[in-house]
């Protein structure tokens, strides 16, 4: 997948993820005054917000290379962390949603269209912090963290912004607080791919199979490949491919590769290689699977 | 200490007596929701006077009840969970003074014109201010000033700055005789007004010979309120004002009306005496606070309204406030929409979908791709290499299978490739030409192996047989 293809397709992931999310976001909210209190009320909240948009995306890897156990591992985990980063990040939304407004409604002439936007949009960027820095925790990259941190900052300023005037654009509308979380997710989405797609210093372009054309990004500090699930760079369909066949490690003055030791071994420029400091322009050739290694 | 604090009190209440006149007041002067997230309380600060114009210090929590309600809805009777005397006694409190600059008050307090200026009720007026604002010495305490006639003539925010508000008092000029009216009320509305965007405690000290004198259709106060819409401002607000008389005869029973109407109290300006202790009476009665606890609704709503009842000397005193309430979703929708369960099925379907585009090429066959270097289009130029070809010519040239168009007049840039059952192999090869970064004559070529043919790059891709996808 080129990495444009990869921005739309996280901007399709997160907007989708807002949209499953919304549904049960309205149940909750319609159940406020069964909730013992506004503590419990904000965990439920964000809990659901959290399980179904980083579900949604800790599906995407798995999707796109249709690996259907590495869709079921990235929504479990997704979920899970979700749960967590949700109800967290909405304690922490709604701490400032409550201090912001309470200061804006006490001060009047703002209020309304500038006070109660700015406290949601600040709420909401809080949410989004949490929700959006899941999937780098959940793949354990610092880079993915970072990316989801800035996505999500700025999805929440965004949708939250896009909720609160929409409400009073249309107020009968049910609309407005779906087109917010699509736009959290969206933002969320794109911001990932688009953040990830600057900082990647290094990328590996398939070159030859099934999946030929897919682009990884080096992002992490260590990138294995495989073709066992739990490698970074998974790919299935290839022959002669070990579970864990080579590992690239990124070092302050470049990128390093390492044969993970199995039985077929690793050739870079058709020379095989134990270990080997990467250049532009390598070949790499893993099992049946040949890598273009390049440079930004 | 605290026989100095009683003291006072006797003080003012002999030099009082004559003179004030007021009702029983009951205020919450805050609605503190900062805990309500964490354990769902809510904490009022509430304020009750008596007929003597004093804080009642005796109520206890059996003469509060609490009320709750949002809007459209019933109010909900809320059990106080906790309830504390005395509070605040040291938060600070915003004082905005409100100075009459009308033509008559240059006259004297008798009513007659003079010339002689420290006989005019202006000054008077200003050793009045002087003396109030030299009493203030809560450094959390903050001074506003303005002045008015037929319009606001002088308008300074509340500071910490006593002496720009001490300069603006001096600087207040004779209007000229068109301007010379006396819009007190539109004027107090505004000054409530100017107040209410502060949160904390606050008072209005009102000085005018109390002669209201409006100018018809004054263009600068279109909206006409009256005493009557000032008051209710005032009260709604919830702030007192102490109105401070000018002229011994005149009208002082509008004064009086205000003041009372707003918990505050009238004074005379010539009883300095009385103005020394103003302050202080002042501290006790708004400070002088009741704390009352009491755990939130979960209904949903923006803000929330709590409505305070104080049972004491046989009357029922009421007081309202509003709280923001508004949660990080916010609101629900009011009946629910069966409609919005729909995106569950739209969202289940889009990642449906989504599973089964195919985001990357699967050609089966084998093919030579041109990839440039940068750029995001990668691939420029494909060919496909059916299995009955025998031999691919690549080169500069337009008689090529595929034509390298950068390489348009690089001699050397001729490239064979035979295909023998689907083996394929480099059979020629110009100078220069390397297969995956080494130069080459001759090369079974393996599939993903990557030609270099002068500046541009070919990809041979084998392609692949399905059967071959299945794991070892």
């Amino acid at each position: 997948m080129s990495l444009g293809m990869r921005i739309v397709f996280f901007a399709v992931i997160g907007v989708f993820a807002g949209v499953l999310a919304w549904p049960f976001v309205e149940l909750v909210l319609f159940f406020q005054a069964s909730l013992l209190n506004l503590l419990l009320f904000s965990v439920v909240t964000g809990m659901t917000v959290g399980i179904f948009m980083a579900g949604f995306f800790g599906s995407s890897e798995g999707i796109i290379t249709k690996s259907f156990q590495k869709i079921r591992m990235g929504v479990l985990f997704g979920v899970i962390l979700g749960i967590i980063g949700g109800g967290v990040g909405t304690i922490a939304g709604q701490a400032f949603v409550l201090f912001l407004g309470t200061f804006f409604f006490n001060s009047g002439t703002l209020y309304k269209y500038i006070g109660l936007p700015l406290s949601r949009a600040l709420g909401w960027a809080c949410l989004g912090l949490f929700v959006g820095s899941v999937e780098g925790i959940r793949t354990r990259s610092f880079a993915k963290i970072r990316n989801g941190l800035i996505g999500g900052f700025l999805g929440g300023i965004i949708g939250g912004l896009l909720f609160e005037y929409l409400k009073f654009l249309f107020p009968e509308s049910i609309f407005s607080r779906l087109v917010g979380l699509s736009f959290l997710g969206l933002l969320i989405g794109i911001f990932y791919a688009l953040v990830e797609n600057k900082m990647a210093r290094a990328t590996l372009y398939l070159l030859n199979g099934k999946d030929r054309g897919k682009e990884f990004l080096l992002t992490q500090r260590k990138t294995d490949i495989g073709d066992s699930p739990k490698t970074a760079v998974n790919l299935d369909g290839y022959k002669d491919m070990e579970p864990v066949h080579t590992v690239i490690e990124r070092k302050k003055d470049g990128y390093v590769l390492t044969d993970a030791g199995g039985t077929t071994k690793t050739l870079v420029n058709d020379d095989v290689v134990k270990t080997r400091a990467l250049e532009d322009g390598d070949v790499i050739r893993v099992g049946e699977a040949q890598f273009l290694f390049k440079k930004k | 200490m605290k026989l100095t604090r009683n003291l006072s009190i006797i003080l003012i209440c002999i030099s009082f007596f004559p003179a004030a006149v007021y009702s029983q007041s009951f205020v919450i002067s805050q609605v503190d929701n900062s805990s309500l997230l964490l354990d769902q309380k809510i904490n009022l600060y509430v304020s009750v006077t008596d007929t003597g114009g004093y804080p009642v210090e005796k109520l206890d929590r059996e003469n509060f009840t609490i009320y709750e309600s949002v809007k459209g809805g019933s109010e909900e009777k809320r059990e106080i969970i906790d309830f504390k005397k005395g509070i605040n006694r040291d938060a600070g409190i915003y004082f905005c003074f409100l100075l009459d600059n009308s033509g008559s008050m240059y006259d004297a307090g008798n009513g007659k014109p003079t010339q002689n200026d420290e006989l005019r009720k202006m000054s008077y007026a200003r050793n009045a201010l002087r003396t109030l604002i030299k009493d203030i010495t809560n450094p959390k305490d903050r001074i506003g000033f303005i002045s008015f006639n037929i319009r606001i003539d002088a308008d300074i925010r509340p500071t910490e700055n006593k002496q720009s508000v001490l300069d603006a008092i001096q600087q207040v000029d004779k209007p000229e005789r068109k301007d010379a009216y006396t819009e007190i009320y539109e004027s107090l509305y505004h000054a409530v007004n100017e107040l209410d965007v502060i949160k904390g405690r606050k008072v209005i000290i009102l000085l005018s010979d109390g002669e209201n004198y409006p100018k018809k259709d004054n263009p600068n106060f279109t909206e006409r309120h009256g005493m009557k819409g000032a008051i209710e401002n005032a009260r709604k607000v919830g702030l007192s004002v102490y109105t401070i008389g000018l002229s011994r005869q005149a009208d002082r029973s509008n004064l009086e009306q205000i003041a009372s109407n707003t918990g505050g109290a009238y004074y005379s300006a010539y009883d300095p005496e009385e103005l020394e202790n103003l302050y202080t009476l002042i501290r006790n009665r708004i400070l002088n606070e009741y704390l009352i606890t009491y755990y939130a609704t979960m209904n949903p709503a923006e803000t929330k309204s709590v409505m305070a009842l104080c049972a004491y000397n046989a009357k029922t005193l009421t007081a309202v406030q509003e709280y923001f309430s508004d949660t990080l979703f916010g609101q629900p929708q009011e009946t629910l929409n069966l409609l919005v369960f729909l995106a569950i099925a739209v969202s289940a379907a889009a990642l449906v979908i989504l599973y089964f585009l195919k985001f990357e090429k699967k050609k089966k066959e084998a093919s030579l791709e041109v990839l440039t270097v940068d750029g995001r289009r990668r691939t420029t130029q494909a060919l496909t290499i059916s299995d009955k070809k025998r031999q691919i010519t690549i080169s500069g040239s337009d008689d090529a299978d595929l034509t390298l168009m950068g390489e348009k007049n690089a001699p050397a840039s001729d490239l064979t490739i035979e295909n023998k059952n689907g083996a394929f192999t480099i059979v020629k090869a110009g100078s220069g030409i390397t297969v995956n970064n080494k130069p080459v004559k001759t090369k079974v070529l393996r599939s993903g192996d990557l030609i270099k043919v002068g500046n541009t790059t070919v990809v041979f891709d084998g392609g692949f047989k399905k059967k071959s996808g299945k794991k070892k």
